[in-house]
């Protein structure tokens, strides 16, 4: 913070000195007693009202400060010298802030926090690594020698607590805005007074290591609320904490998780699993969790350059957050036509332009640049006016708003929190509330961003709050922003949300179909399986070597279930023929095809359970002409829109036995089963019956008949492709150098295949598909294009229907 | 004199039994962490977690208990859920919304062995080097669609044999050690570009299938 000279003491001084000239008092005498005047420690700066000097090394000597009080980086240092080729042997004293900081009275590094008139005596601590003591002060002073570790654990300290108070400031004026203009937010009302300390952990405390040997790495551990920073493998060791906008972004995953979980920790729920953002390697939630995070160090420092020090300065994999950033592509910049638009720029590292890359931290640039695009167009006088601060304030207040509303397991989205069935409104309710995030609806970037706009339209774009100075934010300019960006993808503002009752009632804001100019949305009809001449239908992993790898990287980031026991061990049936034989277990990358002129992006594939199969036997009313009525197909003749018919869809994703007794979702996979007249797709507990085979041979065991052949693992069970081209398949559109495709884990479907499985019997696994940039996947054309509803999320109409057809082999 | 010495023998004798029999050897308590190593393809051993152990794989060890941290005051009273059992020794984890049925089935029994049984059932796929280390939290019975199903809540860490730290919660069956459901996963920053990928077998069409 920087401190002004004390200006008082230089009018004076000429005065005193007339003064003492005539009581005799000698000028050295002045200046000593200056000089000690200067020296007592004001309560801010601890250095006397010094202005703030950097380049003048410190050796941060313990008595260079006062007592609690310390010295540490408040940004990373190429951003503080301005020197890009800074190496990592300089002495980082030349950087420090020379007028000390306070760090902490406690005995160790730990830190209270408060927010909203609530707080904790412990809401942070930092130690070295996990096992080490804690640090204490040295005759209570904080100051170290940069070069020492002690020095690491007080700016991971400083640095945490620092991002800690600014967020809880933040979290308290967007509290005060949604409760002081009384709209319907997601922001429950309980925040500071629920036990669950909704505006922190429940456990309390989060805790920071400083240096904790993992390399050319640094992680955000949930499970134990802890923030790992390690160091880069160089000569010496570029540690990761002397780059503060680094330890904001694990921060910003920390606060993430705390937005996730609002709502239903500030109502006490018993609910023990957290919100997510992020489930597979690569899906769009993970990337607008990386992307929140980067924007977290601009929340700090006012920089559109992330970690320019710790992964630019040798790793050269420095991240922007404006199109004015240097290290962008040429053709990259702050126009309508030359924003870091999705899904155009969704695979590209500005470092490396022009190979593509599905990662969740490229990805992110488009949400991060969007951020910063936003917060930037609050302060023009031309659009809202606001000042820098309270345009951050009130962008992170839409984040948290939306983080809010899209994690909520209660269900209810905004307003008040309750179990009343008739107020869940979003993620269809709380029991598939984690299910519905993670795959039926997942939150994708358009998801994100029309609940961001719907809040938009609830505050800055509200005319009556007129909170950009007496007027509102106009919609128009709103709408062409986001759609700078690519990301105008709803047709709505959606305001009434998605219940089974009222998600029609009501109207909503319609997006001004002119304003779409970027954000193309694409009929979900144009996503087929790869039909042309000689074309894949599906690429098949079966080779034990590269099984045993996926299966290891998934089993250890814990993505998925448990496998069953009928597979064996070392995948001994794996015998890599590229066809799905009995025994294995095979990762399936099924050949979606862009028919359209446009790229789709954020293309999702499910193989989890759905309403397709009604009595036993499957509907054919659901759009992909499978199977024939004389294929085995279930009876439509039951009453219109009565329980168990194929033009009902579950209104509780099957699990409400008291409700809907006849509604129980079904495995993807039919199987064809031959009969006296023809063949039939049937499921696979009637192939079972059929065969004879006793139900303790099933996958799943006696208590799991349905999927007794074929079964998607769950958590694998899903695939995410981040664009497909036009024209393309996925394959095509990010190319290896020769040809051959190479999947990450989250682009291929794990499938366990019985070995009791009749060689030659042939599968048909009936998948769904949807992207994020659809036209019909979303909107519902038989209700003013409105968003579907929730529950139909459980069956077809939102999702084009995939069917994938095989044998197995023996 | 003799007929209280002799009493007190065997009480003495009754509580080292309990200890050894219903405890098991393992004899964890709940909340301590657990060690899984795999040494060859069918050996699996497992023993509480050492100190040694602990700094390696990062484990901290937070208070005993779930305690409340402290805090100021300004609270407002919100009516809790009270918690009911479902058998002795685990609690309902209901969901908003949802009430206990009159009559219960429930899908699963409880094996004291859970966490042998999730031991082997998770490091038999893995590298013998991998160390897992289990800890629980929680003994709860979730409400299904069709009847109660008793589940471990517990924190997981492990070691890949590159030294590499994963860690994540899980609800665990019960009866058979199998993983039902995770979150909370780590999220990592890999700072080099090195991401597991792998390439296509082969692929199947309409006029059969071709290995690459």
């Amino acid at each position: 913070m920087r401190k002004e000279p004390n200006t008082t003491l230089l009018k004076i001084i000429p005065s005193l000195y007339q003064w003492y000239k005539e009581v005799g008092i000698t000028l050295p005498m002045v200046g000593a007693l200056l000089t000690i005047v200067s020296c007592v420690p004001s309560q801010n700066g601890g250095g006397g009202g010094a202005k703030r000097v950097r380049g003048a090394t410190t050796d941060n000597s313990t008595f260079s400060v006062s007592p609690n009080f310390g010295r540490y980086l408040d940004d990373n240092p190429i951003a503080l010298s301005g020197n890009t080729s800074l190496d990592s042997t300089t002495p980082l004293g030349k950087f420090l802030n020379q007028s000390p900081r306070f760090i902490t009275s406690n005995q160790f590094l730990i830190a209270p926090c408060a927010s909203g008139g609530a707080g904790l005596d412990q809401c942070l601590e930092v130690k070295e690594t996990d096992t080490s003591s804690y640090i204490t002060a040295t005759e209570n002073r904080w100051a170290f020698n940069t070069s020492t570790q002690e020095f690491l654990q007080v700016q991971t300290f400083a640095n945490m607590k620092d991002i800690m108070n600014k967020f809880h400031t933040t979290l308290e004026f967007s509290y005060n805005i949604a409760q002081g203009y009384g709209y319907n937010s997601a922001i429950p009302s309980q925040l500071f007074t629920s036990d669950d300390n909704a505006y922190w952990f429940k456990s309390g405390i989060l805790k920071g290591y400083s240096n904790c040997g993992v390399e050319n790495n640094a992680f955000y551990d949930p499970a134990g609320n802890t923030i790992c920073l390690g160091h880069i493998t160089v000569e010496p060791p570029l540690y990761v904490a002397t780059d503060p906008t680094v330890t904001w972004h694990e921060m910003g995953h920390a606060f993430n998780k705390i937005g996730m979980n609002t709502r239903h920790r500030a109502f006490e729920s018993s609910i023990s699993v957290d919100s997510n953002l992020g489930f597979l390697f690569y899906d769009e939630a993970g990337a607008i969790n990386e992307g929140l995070a980067d924007f977290y160090a601009l929340f700090m420092n006012n920089r559109t350059l992330f970690a320019d020090w710790a992964l630019g300065r040798y790793l050269k994999q420095a991240r922007p957050l404006s199109e004015s950033e240097s290290v962008h592509s040429p053709g990259v910049e702050k126009t309508q036509d030359g924003r870091l638009s999705y899904p155009t720029y969704i695979t590209y590292d500005p470092n490396e332009p022009e190979k593509a890359f599905e990662d969740v931290h490229y990805a992110g640039q488009i949400p991060s640049h969007f951020f910063n695009a936003f917060y930037e167009s609050l302060q023009d006088s031309s659009i809202c006016g606001l000042s820098s601060d309270l345009s951050l304030k009130m962008t992170y207040h839409l984040i948290f708003e939306t983080l809010a509303e899209i994690g909520d397991q209660t269900a209810t989205g905004s307003g008040v929190l309750t179990t009343n069935p008739a107020n869940f409104k979003v993620n269809l309710d709380p029991t598939n509330a984690v299910e519905w995030m993670a795959k039926n609806k997942p939150i994708t970037f358009r998801r994100f961003f029309q609940v961001f706009s719907k809040y938009f339209l609830r505050t800055l774009g509200n005319s009556s709050f007129a909170i950009c100075n007496g007027r509102e934010y106009y919609l128009d300019d709103y709408e062409k922003l986001l759609d700078s960006y690519g990301l105008l993808l709803f047709k709505t503002y959606n305001e009434n949300d998605n219940n089974m009752f009222t998600g029609h009632s009501g109207s909503n804001t319609t997006v001004t179909p002119t304003n779409r100019v970027k954000s193309q949305l694409i009929s979900k009809d144009l996503l087929i399986l790869d039909n042309r001449e000689n074309a894949t239908t599906a690429f098949v992993i079966d080779n034990q070597r590269d099984i045993k790898a996926a299966i290891e990287s998934l089993i250890l980031s814990g993505r998925i279930s448990s496998i069953s026991s009928q597979i064996d061990g070392n995948f001994a049936f794996n015998n890599g023929n590229a066809q799905i034989s009995p025994g294995e277990l095979v990762a399936v990358a099924v050949n979606l095809y862009n028919n359209s002129n446009s790229t789709m992006a954020g293309v999702h594939l499910l193989a989890n359970d759905w309403d397709h199969v009604k009595n036993g036997a499957p509907c054919n009313n659901l759009g992909d002409n499978f199977p024939l009525d004389s294929e085995g197909a279930a009876n439509l003749t039951t009453g219109e829109g009565a329980q168990g018919g194929c033009d009902y869809t579950t209104r509780y994703n099957g699990k409400n036995i008291l409700v809907e007794p006849n509604e129980e979702l079904a495995p993807v996979c039919l199987v064809e089963l031959p009969d006296e007249e023809a063949t039939k797709w049937v499921t696979q507990d009637k192939m079972r019956t059929n065969i004879g085979l006793a139900k303790t041979n099933c996958l799943g065991g006696d208590t799991s008949l349905k999927d007794c052949f074929i079964r998607a693992v769950k958590g694998a069970d899903h695939a995410f492709y981040s664009r497909i081209d036009s024209k393309k398949t996925w394959a095509e559109s990010l190319i290896t150098e020769d040809g051959v495709p190479e999947f990450n884990s989250s682009n291929v479907i794990f499938f366990e295949v019985s070995p009791w499985i009749p060689p030659g019997t042939t599968f048909n696994c009936r998948m769904r598909a949807s992207f994020t940039n659809c036209e019909d996947c979303h909107h519902d054309a038989n209700n003013g294009y409105d968003d579907y509803l929730d529950f139909e999320f459980a069956g077809a109409k939102p999702f084009k229907i995939i069917n994938f057809k095989f044998t197995v082999i023996d | 004199m003799k007929k209280l010495f002799l009493l007190t023998t065997f009480l003495f004798a009754c509580t080292l039994l309990y200890i050894f029999i219903i405890r098991g050897p393992e004899g964890t308590q709940e909340g301590q962490w657990q060690t899984y190593k795999k040494t060859g393809p069918q050996n699996i051993y497992s023993y509480p977690t050492t100190p040694e152990e602990k700094k390696e794989a990062k484990i901290v060890d937070g208070p005993k208990k779930e305690e409340k941290p402290l805090r100021s005051p300004a609270s407002k009273k919100v009516e809790k859920m009270k918690e009911r059992t479902s058998i002795k020794g685990r609690n309902w984890s209901l969901l908003p919304g949802q009430d206990l049925p009159k009559t219960i089935t429930y899908l699963n029994k409880v094996n004291d062995n859970w966490k042998g049984l999730m031991g082997q059932d998770i490091l038999r796929f893995l590298r013998p080097k991998t160390s897992l280390f289990i800890k629980p939290q929680a003994r709860l019975t979730l409400l299904e669609r069709d009847g109660g199903r008793h589940v471990e809540q517990v924190m997981v860490k492990m070691l890949s044999p590159e030294g590499r730290h994963f860690s994540y919660q899980a609800y665990i069956d019960s009866e058979t050690g199998k993983i039902i459901k995770t979150w909370n996963n780590t999220i990592h920053e890999p700072m080099g570009k090195k991401t597991t990928t792998f390439r296509a077998t082969g692929s199947i069409g309409p006029s059969g299938s071709t290995r690459f």
